[in-house]
Order: C-alpha cells, then sequence, then structure tokens
C-alpha cells in the first residue's frame, strides 16, 4: 500500500487551495484601499493569485530566497485570518467551493498517475523548474537550455514542489490545476445566471477542456488560465455598473499582463491584442484610463528588458531567431506557407471543443449584436490574432509543416479563453431582452 | 406562491443532479476510480517512472535512476542515448552537481545500428523516423518475400526528402549480384544520413531485370560512432552502459 502518497496528494491540494482561499486582502480591506465595490468572494481569490505571483516574479528575479518569501506569506495569510476573525468575516465555503475543491483533488490525482512529461517540458521546461526547486540562482538559468524563455511557469512547478511537502515533482504542478480550475469558475460568473447553472456551465468547460497534456509540466496552460482571468475583468469593463470600479480593474489586468509577460512570449502578445481591441470600441473606457492601460502594457514590456539586459540574462529566446534567409521567397514558397498554415489553423481550430462552439456563437453574434462593443472587440482581436499567426508561421526558421504541427495547437488553445466572452455577451444580452419583454 | 417556490426548488434539485452527473461523467472519463487504486495498491512513483519511460528501452529513465542510486553518484555523468526518443537527463540532473565527461551512461546501446526502409510500392521504399548521429553507412541487407534467390542489376539510389517533397540524392550504388544471400559492404562515409524532419526514401533505377517486387524492406546499417570497447564497463543491463574512460 502505497498511502504516504495519496495522503501527500490530499494534503498538497488542501494546503494549496486555503492558500489562496483565504485572501489576504479580504473584502473590507479591497473596499478600503482600492475601493473596489461588487467583487465577488472567487473575484478576491485570483486578486490575490496576481498579487502571489507577481510577488513570486520578483524574488525569482532578485534571487530573494524562496524559504524567507514562504515563511513571509504564510505569516501575512495567518494575520489575514486573524483580522477576519476579528473584523467578523464570515469563511466563505459554499457548495460552489466543495466542487471546486472536490474537482482540484480528482483532477490532481489524474496528475499524479500520469506524470508523462512533454518533449519540451524534457528538454528544459523541468530544468528550470529544477533550478528553482534546488534554490539555485535565477541567473543560474543562463546554463540550461533555452535561457531566454520566460520563468514564471517552472518557477511556480518549482516552488509548491519544494513547499510544503518537498517530495514528487508533480506537487508542484497541482497548483496549476488549481488555477485553471479557478479561471473556470471565475470566468463563469460572468454569466447573469444562478450559481447552480454557473457551476453546471463551468463543469461543461472542465469536460470539453481538460486533458493531461495540459499539465504536462508546459507553460502553455498558464497562458489560456491568465487570459481566462484577464477575459473576466475585460467583460467587467464594458459593465456600465462596475464603472466606479474601472481604475482597480485596469491595475488587475496590469498585474495579469505583468503575470503573462513572464509566463511566456505570445502570452504578453495576446494579452496586447486583446487591450488593444478593447480601448478601440471600449466607450466607458475614458481617455485617461485607456492611456494608462496601454502605455503601462508597454512600460511593463521595456521593464522586463530592461531588468533582463541589466541581469545579463537573453530577453528572447537565443535559439529560435529570425534569420534573412526566411526572408527570401517567390510566388511558389508564399503559396506553400499561406495554404499550409490556413490549413493547420483551421484542422486545430475544429479540433478545439471551445473554437467548435464559440466560433460558431461569433458569426451568430455578428447579426444579433450588430454594434455591441464586446463583439466588435472579439471580431478585431480575431483578425489581429489571425494577422500574428500567418505573420509568425510565415516567416519562421523552422519549417512551415513541422513547426505548425508542433505548436500551432498550443498556440491556438493558449487564448482560446478569451473567446469563451461570446458566451456571455450573447447570453445575457438574451436575457435581458426577454426580461424586458417579460416585463412590459 | 407555494407552487413558484416548489418549482424553484424541483429546479434547483435537477441542477444539483446534472451537477453530480457532470461530476461522474469527468470521473469516468478520466477513469479516476482506477488511477487512485493503483496509485494506492499497486504503482508508487517509481514504478509509474518505469512505465512511462521504460527502464532500459525508449528515454530508459528506470536505468538512469537505478545507476543513480546503485553507484550513489556525485556528479552529473554524459548521457547518450541511441534510441531517437526524448531527453532523459533530466531524470537523475542534479544542479548542484559538476558535469562528468569522462562517465557515460549509454543508452540503447547497438554496435550496429539498422534502419528499416519499409516497402511503400513496387519501386520505393522509406524510413520514416529521426536519424542523428550517423557518420557512414556501412552495410545494406535486403529481405525477400519467401526468401527467394533474387537477382538485381540496377542502381540503388538513397534520397533525403523534405518535407516539401524534394528529393536530395545521399547515396548511389551500382547493384549487380544475388542480393538476399549475403548482405552487401559499403563502409559509405557520409554526414548526410541524418535529418530530422525528413523522411528517407531508396529507388532503383537503370534496371536491366524486373525483380524488385520480391524485395520487402531494405535494412541500411551502419557501424556505431561509440566505440564501447575503448571504455571500461562499470555495468551493463541489456542495451543499457555505465561506462567510463580508460584514462
Amino acid at each position: 500500500m502505497y498511502l504516504q502518497e495519496i495522503s501527500l496528494i490530499i494534503f498538497q491540494v488542501l494546503f494549496i487551495y486555503l492558500f489562496f482561499n483565504n485572501p489576504i486582502l479580504n473584502e473590507k480591506i479591497v473596499n478600503k484601499i482600492i475601493k473596489v465595490k461588487h467583487f465577488t468572494n472567487v473575484d478576491l481569490v485570483i486578486l490575490n493569485v496576481i498579487i502571489f505571483l507577481n510577488l513570486l516574479i520578483l524574488i525569482s528575479v532578485f534571487s530573494i530566497n524562496s524559504t524567507y518569501f514562504f515563511y513571509f506569506y504564510i505569516l501575512s495569510i495567518c494575520l489575514a485570518l486573524i483580522k477576519n476573525f476579528v473584523d467578523k468575516i464570515k469563511i466563505n465555503f459554499s457548495y460552489k467551493n466543495i466542487i471546486i475543491l472536490f474537482l482540484f483533488f480528482i483532477l490532481s490525482l489524474d496528475l499524479a498517475y500520469e506524470i508523462v512529461f512533454g518533449w519540451d517540458v524534457q528538454w528544459f521546461w523541468y530544468l528550470k523548474a529544477l533550478n528553482f526547486y534546488q534554490d539555485e540562482d535565477f541567473l543560474n538559468l543562463n546554463k540550461l537550455p533555452l535561457s531566454g524563455y520566460p520563468h514564471l511557469g517552472p518557477y511556480i512547478w518549482g516552488f509548491f514542489w519544494k513547499f510544503p511537502f518537498n517530495n514528487y515533482e508533480y506537487l508542484g504542478r497541482i497548483s496549476y490545476v488549481f488555477f485553471y480550475i479557478l479561471g473556470i469558475f471565475s470566468f463563469s460568473e460572468t454569466l447573469k445566471i444562478n450559481n447552480q447553472l454557473r457551476s453546471i456551465f463551468s463543469l461543461f468547460i472542465i469536460l470539453a477542456t481538460y486533458k493531461y497534456k495540459l499539465f504536462d509540466g508546459d507553460s502553455d496552460v498558464l497562458i489560456f488560465i491568465f487570459l481566462l482571468f484577464a477575459a473576466k475583468f475585460v467583460n467587467y469593463l464594458y459593465q456600465p455598473e462596475k464603472k466606479e470600479n474601472q481604475f482597480p480593474i485596469i491595475f488587475l489586468l496590469l498585474g495579469i499582463g505583468n503575470i503573462l509577460l513572464w509566463t511566456k512570449q505570445e502570452g504578453i502578445i495576446f494579452f496586447t491584442f486583446l487591450i488593444f481591441s478593447m480601448i478601440i470600441f471600449n466607450q466607458l473606457i475614458s481617455k485617461k484610463n485607456k492611456l494608462i492601460l496601454i502605455s503601462s502594457c508597454f512600460l511593463l514590456i521595456f521593464l522586463r528588458f530592461l531588468i533582463l539586459h541589466m541581469l545579463g540574462v537573453p530577453s528572447i529566446d537565443t535559439e529560435v531567431q529570425l534569420q534573412a534567409d526566411v526572408l527570401f521567397f517567390d510566388f511558389n514558397e508564399f503559396y506553400y506557407r499561406i495554404t499550409n498554415i490556413l490549413f493547420y489553423i483551421f484542422v486545430y481550430l475544429i479540433q478545439s471543443p471551445i473554437y467548435l462552439i464559440t466560433l460558431p456563437l461569433i458569426v451568430i453574434s455578428i447579426n444579433f449584436l450588430k454594434n455591441d462593443p464586446l463583439n466588435k472587440t472579439l471580431l478585431l482581436f480575431t483578425f489581429i490574432v489571425l494577422g500574428f499567426l500567418l505573420f509568425a508561421y510565415f516567416f519562421t526558421t523552422t519549417e512551415v509543416i513541422f513547426n505548425s504541427r508542433n505548436s500551432m495547437t498550443e498556440v491556438l488553445n493558449g487564448f482560446s479563453g478569451v473567446y469563451l466572452l461570446v458566451i456571455p455577451n450573447l447570453l445575457n444580452k438574451y436575457l435581458s431582452n426577454n426580461k424586458n419583454r417579460y416585463l412590459k | 406562491m407555494n407552487m413558484k417556490k416548489k418549482t424553484k426548488k424541483s429546479i434547483s434539485i435537477l441542477y444539483t443532479w446534472v451537477i453530480f452527473f457532470l461530476i461522474i461523467i469527468i470521473i469516468n472519463n478520466n477513469n479516476i476510480f482506477k488511477k487512485t487504486f493503483k496509485i494506492i495498491k499497486k504503482e508508487n512513483y517509481s514504478k509509474r517512472i518505469e512505465n512511462v519511460y521504460g527502464y532500459c528501452n525508449g528515454p530508459s529513465v528506470g536505468y538512469l535512476k537505478f545507476i543513480k542510486e546503485k553507484f550513489k553518484l556525485k556528479f552529473n555523468p554524459k548521457i547518450i542515448n541511441f534510441d531517437q526518443t526524448s531527453p532523459s537527463d533530466w531524470s537523475i540532473y542534479d544542479l548542484r552537481l559538476e558535469k562528468n565527461n569522462n562517465k557515460i551512461i549509454l543508452l540503447n546501446y547497438k554496435k550496429t545500428l539498422s534502419f528499416i526502409f519499409n516497402k511503400q510500392k513496387k519501386n520505393e521504399w522509406t524510413f520514416n523516423d529521426q536519424i542523428q548521429k550517423i557518420e557512414s553507412i556501412n552495410k545494406i541487407e535486403f529481405t525477400t518475400i519467401y526468401n527467394d534467390e533474387t537477382y538485381i542489376n540496377g542502381t540503388l539510389n538513397l534520397y533525403e526528402i523534405n518535407s516539401r517533397k524534394q528529393k536530395k540524392l545521399v547515396y548511389k550504388k551500382k547493384i549487380n549480384q544475388i542480393i538476399n544471400s549475403k548482405p552487401i559492404n559499403i563502409d559509405f562515409k557520409t554526414e548526410n544520413f541524418n535529418s530530422y524532419h525528413g523522411t528517407f526514401l531508396i529507388e532503383f533505377d537503370n534496371l536491366q531485370n524486373n525483380n524488385l517486387k520480391n524485395i520487402n524492406n531494405i535494412i541500411l546499417s551502419s557501424n556505431n560512432y561509440f566505440k564501447i570497447e575503448n571504455y571500461k564497463i562499470i555495468n551493463q543491463e541489456k542495451n543499457c552502459y555505465y561506462v567510463s574512460s580508460r584514462n
């Protein structure tokens, strides 16, 4: 009997759940400091995840001992719990929390059993996680393969691998499962339906998207999760009743942008496309806030380049660079590359359940939500992303078919969460129209 | 009012059942009960690692872990895997230790590496896997249907085919003999019989007779660039070796 392993999984699941589910910033503090109202409990958990991950970026880049940080954070949680007790804030544990915790446990069991790593994980992601697990310096990444790849994903893995139980490597990857479930349940709150129906929606999304491969150690799933976090807050910015929260939400979005920037290069690219599409069509955001949002995005990108430059770490992947010979091509070559890229985009789109549902809905919404700003945002986002994909895969040093087969599924899945926005957009409009009709 | 409350309650119960069934579907789709049972009863972490990555086959992580434990390695040995699999260095790599290139773990080592070209059409045999670190082609063998004696008079051409189906000649050999009695030794030095994305193709031309239909597979063999006899063998299990340089 190997009960030790199963008990470790249970304790790790409970630890990660409690670690993030006891917000350091409770509702009262949030209302006081950043004056946010109408934030749900899940929003507060996400707020804590964003704060925690941004702190992780700082302590990893500046090579601060993770053990000190861990105890400091645990202490902060304890103090927050005491503060909550003093403030008489009830511990929120609804049936939704039970579903989240249970799903977290069963998907963690799946992850623990499967253990297979993807090729890239065996090549470099695992070694990056090991670097942090073994308390090696940030600069030590320079000695490992693909040192220019962002490191936040493996750092999270290494952190929860080491803390609190310091045992099997997959205990670290279990944290990805928590973020995944949290992201989906959080997104379901954009639907103006009751909590049970939201849970059903979340379970359908998990049923459609979950596969072990997402959690094989590659950081691609984190792009999906963090863009899903971002999509929810983007949705908030289209709601007039949340207008008073605009600045804090923008601040949160920038926090997510920073996390994406340090997670994977394409993450920040898709995030910037989403923000750009939003500021063009969202008239609820003031010009000042639009300016803050877009300039801060570029500032974050610049800061990352500056920090990495100062530390002497490559800021982009040095082993896969644009070479001059990809610019020389004749018509046949142009036709070959474009047709293959479009073919593989089509093939991988129809293989993804999210796109299979959301793309037809987008087509429907063109007709039904003609002047809807969120719908226009999604359409612009689609055009920009399509243009980017064509450009990126066209000018690649690796052979087009090989490259498309190896990476396109992950890239498309990465930003698929953004397209889920079409569901609340259509459904909420439909429900509100029907309600009005009923009231009349 | 009471009716409305009742309906609401039954809808709520219905939703709860839907949630319950969806969770059951997720559990069932991912075989969670079976996996939990296996984790508890049968397969500990090391066993699962060995099941996935093999002991001395494929990435051979089982053998690497065995060597690390048995010899209590205080350095990172050099690892060479002669199978075309994902890298397995990660499984025993310790960033706090130095590399030692004098201690080498050879996985799936064979003195001769064989590449079997499968028949596709009457005059077309292909090999579709990666080929790496090959420095020569040393032998050509033919397997024939029913082992019939087969005489060929023509030129064998070995091509590399890239993903755009463009052919590049790697090697050609005039053959005028019975092909299935013994291998044809050639000892051809080349760096071109290596490919990460491509496919290799064998075709015949200038044929003087029509015996190609008898040929089943064509096997090209290369001597391994790593000469194990120059090293001291510390441990061996099947085709996996832990060796040390003699100086």
